[in-house]
């Protein structure tokens, strides 16, 4: 198998660090022999643990390097397939905040604090297709993943929050 | 956006899992979903995976990375 990453984005936040590359995948599944040749993108958070960076999540996500074209009023507005996912978190080094989740069940967590409050509202807006609301919660500098493709400003948002 | 929201709009939308993790100023959010629903005459029944990076600035959480997945 073959995985090739570009246009590699480093972005330092003190002892916290995310990271967004451009992917490709390239094999051959050994037990069914499909072939695969897939275009992607993929995100990366790290956390400094002891002088050395770990990784404690990566979501991925990709789609066929010559997609079929799919007429106009067939197509869904997003055609993509995760490969993997994963969740480390050290808990001896998540020094939280003041707003810690206490929620009993695991899958979920910390939703009582004020980043996660922020979450949810945005999730409500935009499920509500209210993008001036949305566009409240964004960096004007944000990047947004999705579909193989990239958003790098909230501009877009913004501009079309009006339509709402 | 502009799709996502229209998107959105007419499913039904089930939070599987999130996780959000705060550390000083920064924060990642981690969540599965599942959406369920007719878009354009066509039914709607998929898991989505999503990542978000919040960032503190002036006293406001803001969302300066998201990664859609599904």
């Amino acid at each position: 198998m073959d995985l090739d990453y570009s246009n590699i984005e480093i972005h330092l936040e003190k002892d916290f660090a995310w990271v967004i590359a451009d992917t490709k995948i390239k094999g051959k599944v050994n037990k069914s022999g499909k072939e695969f040749d897939k275009k992607g993108i993929q995100t990366f958070l790290f956390r400094l643990v002891d002088k050395h960076w770990k990784v404690v999540h990566t979501l991925s996500s990709s789609k066929d390097n010559k997609p079929k074209i799919i007429k106009a009023d067939q197509a869904t507005p997003k055609v993509i397939v995760p490969i993997v996912k994963t969740l480390q978190e050290d808990e001896a080094h998540d020094h939280g905040s003041d707003h810690q989740s206490q929620e009993p069940n695991e899958l979920m967590k910390g939703l009582d604090s004020q980043a996660a409050k922020t979450v949810i509202a945005f999730h409500k807006a935009i499920n509500l297709g209210n993008g001036k609301q949305a566009r409240e919660y964004l960096d004007d500098a944000i990047v947004i993943f999705e579909g193989g493709g990239v958003e790098r400003s909230a501009r877009s948002i913004c501009i079309t929050s009006y339509a709402f | 956006m502009l799709s996502d929201m229209s998107f959105l709009k007419e499913l039904d939308i089930k939070t599987l899992e999130h996780q959000v993790k705060t550390d000083g100023n920064m924060a990642v959010s981690m969540s599965r979903s599942h959406m369920q629903g007719t878009f354009k005459g066509k039914e709607i029944d998929m898991k989505s995976m999503e990542t978000m990076v919040l960032k503190k600035i002036d006293e406001q959480w803001k969302i300066i990375h998201i990664h859609w997945s599904n």
